[in-house]
């Protein structure tokens, strides 16, 4: 019965080794579906037999790495902290950035400039981030907490209502956005939205659109309802997704969503 | 009450899996109980030896075996594991015809290629090197592409797919998850289970 191990045991044949970096991604898929089964409820993981396994993740090795003195400093965020300096300040005073951690300061602030120029200057050419293949699409999208301070219906459209949202910037965006069949004029008024705010400015029926507000829709399009941030979150606070806030790109990603 | 018969050893951590996870269950699991089946030949037929002495003794081992309130007898691990998930949870069977079918598919890609690949242990690690210097050990590497294979294949179907069969768990995604475990555990964290 054991003949056969002993003999490969003894001569060495086979190397024992973990998977490299480009292996495991090679199955990354199968990967996934593992971790997502041994987080569910219920499943009788954890044991001798059945041992729970701590999936790393370091990165998608097709992505080029950015400069090294960059990708160092990892900031533990996640959604629901949301510190987030307050964009106003940073785009108004650049050195002047509110420090939550001293050596990120610099990194966030790039990321400011490179969002608020659009909105400041509204017909000028918005410069393309410079790296721009090393940053995974996701995490370009600047996505922040926002809150209604003032909506209208268009005037020269009906399925348009005009909103004022303070993304915690020095004024508040204008945003056109297409809710009037969905959700009545009363349910705007003071909520607390996401909002994605690095588009182009866009002109809707003579009212430009400085941002896009995040909604979900059912399945068969019937009801549309806002994507809420979490309670406690203040105008202006950044939405990542999870192991996606900086340039290392993971296999994995969970939106949490109340 | 239903009996579970099973053999203590690795081989049925999938089906103990199914069984847990189905826990509220009036199910007796009992582990290498000789004296109830006196007519069962405790051989398996992973290596050279215990096929050449099934080729004598004409029997083949069939644990598990449940036993039903009845006096039912049922073998297998694919019929046993459909036949607990659909007493506790039907759910885990698939709700549409589709589904259905696929569960079955998936059941049946895991018996008759994930579990074979697996349980030859030399096998394990799909990235393990042979000396193909040696000339014995080139008849075992031809032995890899199975384990190569069905992994590639699971990757491919996983690609746009959160579970296998369904938009939810299934009894196929269970009994797979259980037996990649072993093969997760050498890929990522190095172990391996000589």
């Amino acid at each position: 019965m054991f003949f056969r191990e002993k003999f490969f045991l003894k001569k060495k044949i086979f190397k024992k080794q973990k998977l490299t970096k480009a292996q495991r991604f090679e199955i990354c898929n199968v990967t996934r579906w593992y971790d997502l089964i041994q987080h569910l409820p219920s499943i009788p993981v954890g044991d001798s037999t059945l041992p729970f396994i701590a999936i790393e993740k370091d990165g998608d090795p097709n992505v080029k790495a950015a400069a090294p003195a960059e990708a160092q400093p990892k900031e533990k965020k996640d959604k629901k902290a949301g510190g987030a300096p307050a964009a106003a300040s940073a785009s108004a005073a650049a050195p002047a950035a509110p420090a939550t951690g001293g050596d990120t300061a610099p990194k966030k602030e790039k990321k400011e400039k490179k969002e608020k120029q659009p909105a400041a200057t509204a017909a000028a050419a918005a410069a393309p981030p410079a790296d721009d293949d090393s940053v995974p699409p996701i995490a370009k999208l600047d996505l922040r907490v926002g809150k209604i301070v003032e909506v209208k219906r268009h005037e020269n459209a009906d399925a348009l209502y005009v909103e004022q949202i303070d993304v915690g910037e020095d004024k508040p965006r204008t945003v056109v956005s297409g809710l009037v069949k969905f959700i009545p004029i009363e349910k705007m008024q003071d909520q607390f939205v996401i909002v994605l705010g690095n588009l182009e400015p866009r002109a809707m029926r003579g009212v430009t659109s400085h941002a896009m507000v995040m909604c979900a829709t059912s399945v068969d399009g019937a009801t549309v309802e806002f994507l809420r941030p979490p309670t406690g979150s203040k105008p202006g606070d950044r939405v990542y997704f999870d192991g996606y806030d900086r340039k290392n790109c993971t296999f994995f990603f969970f939106i949490f969503l109340k | 009450m239903n009996s579970l018969y099973v053999n203590a050893q690795q081989a049925d951590l999938d089906l103990l899996t199914v069984v847990k996870y189905c826990q509220p269950l009036p199910l007796n699991v009992v582990e290498n109980d000789k004296e109830l089946f006196p007519q069962e030949v405790l051989v398996s037929l992973h290596s050279l030896l215990s096929k050449l002495l099934f080729l004598f003794l004409g029997r083949i081992e069939q644990r598990p075996i449940m036993v039903t309130a009845q006096g039912t007898q049922l073998r297998g691990v694919k019929t046993i594991a459909t036949y607990v998930a659909g007493l506790s949870h039907p759910q885990l069977l698939g709700k549409t015809d589709v589904e259905k079918a696929l569960v079955e598919q998936w059941l049946t890609f895991s018996t008759t290629l994930v579990r074979p690949a697996l349980e030859s242990k030399v096998l394990k690690n799909m990235y393990v090197q042979p000396n193909l210097s040696d000339g014995l050990s080139f008849f075992f590497f031809l032995s890899f592409f199975g384990s190569r294979e069905f992994i590639r294949a699971l990757n491919d179907a996983l690609q746009t797919r959160t579970f296998l069969a369904a938009n939810h768990m299934t009894v196929a995604d269970l009994l797979i998850w259980a037996n990649l475990n072993a093969y997760m555990v050498s890929c990522f964290l190095g172990k391996n289970f000589f």
